[in-house]
């Protein structure tokens, strides 16, 4: 177990980060600030050791992609939820930008494969590490997620 | 990376409402994880505490109330027992013959207060049939708890005043010990051995089968020499036992005349 001196460093450190991968997943407040507060618990009751700050917020950005998958799959099948009401997510800033909106409509994969190289800047070796997947699949991930995207966004091109 | 998409997330902060609600949030598990396992154990601990001494507490409960402190063995023609606990009640009835079988059959004595239960033994058509008949009526009390026993003789004793051919007296559990080996009753065994004193020729079977008045008959023949018809069956004072009335303990009464 953590200290508490640690968990508040890194819940000042991690926590926008983590709120964006939440807010990338899930579909409410009320979901995101659940699944926010239980990566932090996961991070104070783990004993994990860092080996640097890159490798405790991949680890933070693991454990929150997978904690919200966790929330999905029970909430599949009580509380599932169409695509038109994804707009309506209340995570979602209200002056969020088109690209954004768009984004969010990706299926969970893609939305994934979008966010962490464009924004965290992580490569597709990290990205497969983090995810668990292979490099290849990382790579088809992003190309399919940019093709979506150009699509989507009439030709306006994420670069890589 | 566009512009537009970094500028949309960079508006998704965590706010400081959030990040407190999780610092307490995380502090207050901490502390519950930190907390338990000695709760755990405290907790394990009085749990098995509680069931030991509910165990405990039934087993001496079931061992104070099912173990007999006094045994009132009744004869007459049937033969039965009744065992008598620390609290007056009758915790089992025994009969020691087939009559005795039969007598208990009919009666409810069963965790009575055992007042209730001489009185309605004494009471009970076969017992005053047999009594009618001038039939001897033994009552032994076996005393395990000895001040118990003989507030159980007095009683009995008292209950029985009115019958010229009842005999009361007390046994030690000693004395008895061995009784219930030969499938006798404790007043029947405490008169076979009386006969065996004089003739080893009658069996435990053959005395069981008696009345007490034949027993008694018996036993004023080998005492006197007399054949057993020949014996007068008048009232207990006949039968050569007056002089043991008691038993050596001190108590007994021979209600001849």
């Amino acid at each position: 177990m953590r200290s508490e001196q640690a968990v508040n460093r890194a819940i000042e450190q991690y926590a926008d980060t983590v709120k964006r991968v939440c807010v990338l997943h899930l579909k409410n407040d009320a979901d995101t600030e659940d699944i926010f507060q239980t990566v932090f618990l996961k991070y104070a009751l783990s004993s994990t050791a860092f080996e640097n700050e890159e490798h405790e917020k991949a680890w933070l950005i693991r454990v929150t992609i997978n904690a919200c998958k966790d929330l999905l799959k029970s909430f599949f099948r009580s509380r599932m939820v169409s695509l038109e009401d994804v707009r309506e997510r209340a995570a979602v800033p209200q002056t969020s930008s088109e690209v954004l909106e768009t984004v969010l409509r990706l299926p969970e994969k893609y939305r994934q494969v979008v966010y962490l190289p464009y924004y965290e800047g992580y490569t597709a070796p990290e990205i497969g590490r983090i995810l668990g997947k292979n490099v290849n699949s990382v790579y088809t991930l992003i190309t399919r997620a940019r093709q979506m995207l150009k699509q989507a966004l009439g030709g306006e091109e994420f670069a890589t | 990376m566009p512009h537009e998409w970094k500028e949309a997330l960079d508006q998704i902060h965590a706010d400081e409402a959030l990040k407190q609600r999780t610092r307490q949030f995380v502090q207050q598990n901490m502390a519950r994880q930190r907390r338990p396992p000695a709760m755990r154990v405290v907790r394990r601990t009085l749990y098995a505490a509680c069931a030991c001494l509910a165990v405990c507490l039934l087993a001496a409960g079931y061992y104070l109330y099912f173990t007999p402190t006094s045994i009132i063995s009744v004869d007459i023609n049937p033969s039965l027992e009744l065992s008598v606990n620390r609290f007056d009640r009758v915790i089992d009835v025994t009969g020691y013959n087939e009559d005795g079988e039969q007598l208990a059959g009919t009666l409810d004595l069963l965790y009575q207060d055992f007042t209730q239960a001489v009185t309605q033994l004494l009471d009970s058509e076969t017992v005053q049939t047999c009594l009618a008949r001038d039939e001897f009526l033994s009552i032994a009390v076996v005393e395990i708890d000895p001040q118990q026993g003989q507030t159980i003789l007095q009683y009995v004793s008292s209950c029985t005043a009115q019958h010229r051919n009842a005999y009361c007296y007390s046994l030690a559990p000693e004395e008895a010990e061995h009784a219930h080996e030969t499938g006798l009753s404790y007043g029947k065994y405490k008169a076979y051995q009386e006969i065996l004193a004089y003739t080893d020729a009658y069996t435990p079977e053959q005395i069981n089968a008696m009345t007490m008045r034949q027993i008694r008959e018996l036993l004023y023949s080998l005492q006197t020499g007399q054949e057993p018809s020949a014996v007068t069956p008048s009232a207990g004072g006949g039968y050569g036992h007056g002089g043991e009335h008691g038993n050596g303990n001190g108590y007994g009464r021979h209600n001849a005349e």
